[in-house]
């Protein structure tokens, strides 16, 4: 009985986390990589979304490791998650693997997984692990990832103004490794301190002032960074302070209802899509209307949208943030991602977008 | 002069038309129809819909262009759910939101939701809303409502009778009685796809005639009764949350099990995102009846039309070469 799930963003970090407290054996599979979209692209649909290739492939993967139960989390969305499910088990079933799957989509799925951890003896030492155990273990994999999102953020601040190109990326994979390793909770906070305070001392050039860009989307997508070819990166590399909207932890707070008094939560965002969408399509689609009308009225330079391509919802979307776009006069780039979406052409079109923001904020300079 | 209220011929048109008309007809108000639909209208909703949309939409956001400046009102109802659990398509969700950014001086739209996923009873309550819209007494609506029900359950129970959807859906319109079908040729074959790919007869290029031609007769989703297809449906593992998806599967899966038919067709358009997966589901039970053969046909608007003929003709030549050939086996 070994447990996988597969990739989206930085979740591993989370769970594996969680799961080294409590001594669960689980098969985390590769980080995303080319091979895992390969296997995906060659199993999958033709018109299948990114997310669902790249799961695809991720599990193909765990499975040639070894695990044989995928734990899965979904909803009953209008959106394809939903039914994740069903075509992943019939193409690994084809592949000839044996699968067990528990999709999570309603809480009543949750109680699957307590029969699944009592039956299988998922965990071991389970007479000895007690309540408390479950909730410290959770807890501490949810500081790892807080300490994670904190020190991308910090990352995306300083990555227009450091001197020499590259020095931010290098800091935080390094600082991500150290935070990855750490055990307790006093290891993970003078991990993240050392990370912090590395980061702080990389050589920057105070006197530039960056394009404020702002990136929103489908959630799978913002958050993969191999899922879109490292676009923060780049755009922090031309030179652009970048605000992601969606975080792992912002999104699992919404949903539990606790974040009505953050500043940019999505239910703000929500709300502000009003006067354009009337009604929820699901998915992130009224959060990124919202998102391009909220950072517009904060002036933000540029608005970025990033979308698999087929996706149902964010499509509903981009046609809509092309009126927003005029009405708010702030320039928005929808990118579509899909397996043969390449490097250099991404860069090209991002520096002509940035070339747009930065004539667009001259012109703005002569005219006032 | 009356009012005259828009309706798109396009997304679900082909199976609620019956019922809209009838509660507009039953309230005094005209029913306008775009035409149907051609290269110039699918010009027309290029231009305007955005890049990324599926060819149902593009077809939609040209019929939508075609209709605006012969209108009052447009009827573009937000159809989020008719049926208990099940969702249409996102898309149909942001419809009438993604035509109000994409044109400028559009007349004024009707677009009451019509979510019915947690209480199917619920139906009234948008129609009354619709009504009030025209400053009618709840009497009447309710009046107009109760025909227009009565209409359409006799429509969808003529579509049982084996006749294919365009031809049940004029004899509707102009009051006549259905001409009885005469089956003709000797292969089955059932194609299976959303509506609007099925009966549009541009988007697919003829393929119901074409099919006809090459002496098939063709059987629809349509035509499978609804019992049947929630029968099988339910055996899928996981539920299929898309109403329209959900009847797709559920009457391919029927069909393909009862052996009543010789080829099986799924008609798909480009970038639709609930067929990706129908398809999956489909052609993997269609693998289990190697008997029965299997086209899986995407269409998009660059789509030629020798392209498809040649397929088609392929696939029924290859169930005819099939056919004789067991025939000699079996003697």
């Amino acid at each position: 009985m070994k447990i996988t799930f597969p990739h989206m963003g930085r979740m591993d970090i989370f769970i594996k986390g969680m799961v080294k407290a409590l001594g669960m054996e689980t098969v985390i599979p590769p980080t995303n990589s080319k091979k895992a979209l390969d296997l995906g692209v060659k199993y999958a649909p033709e018109f299948v979304c990114l997310p669902f290739k790249l799961m695809l492939g991720n599990l193909i993967e765990a499975f040639e490791k070894g695990a044989d139960t995928v734990i899965m989390v979904s909803d009953k969305g209008p959106c394809r998650l939903g039914l994740y499910g069903l075509p992943m088990q019939i193409i690994l079933k084809n592949l000839g693997y044996k699968t067990n799957w528990l999709i999570l989509d309603t809480p009543h799925a949750l109680y699957g997984l307590f029969q699944l951890g009592i039956e299988k003896d998922v965990v071991k030492y389970r007479d000895k692990l007690t309540f408390v155990d479950g909730l410290l273990a959770f807890h501490f994999g949810w500081k790892k990832m807080l300490a994670i999102e904190e020190i991308e953020r910090l990352s995306l601040k300083i990555r227009p103004y450091e001197i020499n190109k590259g020095d931010t990326t290098k800091g935080l994979y390094q600082g991500m490794e150290a935070i990855e390793s750490a055990d307790n909770l006093y290891d993970l906070k003078k991990a993240k301190d050392a990370v912090i305070k590395d980061l702080r001392s990389i050589p920057q050039d105070r006197n530039r002032r960056p394009l404020k860009i702002a990136i929103a989307g489908e959630i799978f997508v913002v958050l993969d960074s191999f899922a879109n070819l490292d676009i923060e990166k780049k755009l922090g590399e031309l030179g652009c302070e970048v605000d992601r909207t969606i975080w792992f932890s912002t999104h699992i707070l919404h949903h539990v209802g606790l974040d009505k008094f953050m500043r940019r939560s999505k239910r703000k965002a929500v709300r502000a899509a009003r006067p354009y969408l009337k009604y929820p399509v699901g998915a992130e689609c009224n959060a990124t209307v919202g998102y391009a009308i909220l950072y517009a009225k904060e002036g933000y330079d540029g608005f970025i949208h990033l979308m698999p391509f087929t996706c149902m919802p964010e499509f509903v979307a981009s046609g809509i943030l092309t009126r927003v776009s005029k009405d708010y006069d702030i320039p928005i780039f929808t990118v579509e991602l899909e397996e043969h979406s390449s490097q250099t052409h991404l860069m090209t079109r991002l520096e002509a977008f940035v070339d747009l923001l930065h004539r667009k904020r001259a012109k703005k300079k002569v005219n006032s | 002069m009356a009012i005259r209220v828009g309706i798109i011929r396009a997304l679900l048109y082909y199976r609620l038309y019956p019922f809209w008309k009838t509660f507009f007809n039953s309230l005094g108000i005209e029913v306008i129809v775009s035409g149907k639909t051609t290269k110039k209208l699918l010009k027309k909703g290029l231009k305007y819909a955005p890049d990324e949309a599926c060819l149902s939409i593009k077809v939609a956001f040209g019929h939508v262009k075609d209709l605006m400046d012969k209108v009052d009102y447009l009827f573009l109802p937000r159809l989020v759910s008719l049926e208990r659990g099940t969702y249409i398509c996102p898309k149909f969700i942001g419809f009438p939101d993604m035509i109000r950014s994409a044109f400028d001086n559009l007349s004024p739209l009707i677009d009451t939701s019509f979510n019915l996923r947690k209480r199917p009873s619920n139906l009234f309550f948008p129609m009354y809303r619709i009504g009030r819209i025209f400053k009618k007494s709840p009497l009447f609506i309710y009046r107009a409502y109760k025909r227009a029900l009565e209409e359409e359950s006799k429509y969808l129970s003529s579509l049982q009778k084996g006749i294919l959807l365009p031809e049940v859906l004029s004899s509707w319109e102009e009051r006549r009685t259905l001409r009885s079908s005469n089956p003709k040729g000797n292969l089955c074959i059932a194609l299976v796809g959303h509506p609007y790919n099925l009966y549009d007869s541009f988007v697919n290029l003829n393929i119901i005639k074409k099919l006809e031609d090459l002496g098939a007769r063709v059987v629809t989703p349509e035509m499978v009764s609804p019992l049947e297809i929630k029968k099988e449906a339910d055996k899928i593992p996981q539920e299929v949350y898309w109403s329209l998806g959900r009847e797709i599967v559920g009457a391919s899966l029927y069909l393909l099990e009862s052996k009543s038919i010789d080829g099986l067709i799924h008609l798909g358009s480009f970038g639709c995102g609930p067929d990706s997966f129908l398809r999956e589901l489909i052609a993997d039970r269609a693998r289990k009846h190697p008997e029965i053969a299997y086209l899986s046909l995407i269409l998009d608007e660059h789509t030629g039309e020798a392209g498809v003929v040649t397929r088609l003709e392929a696939f029924i030549d290859l169930i005819e070469r099939r056919k004789k050939r067991s025939i000699r086996l079996s003697y």
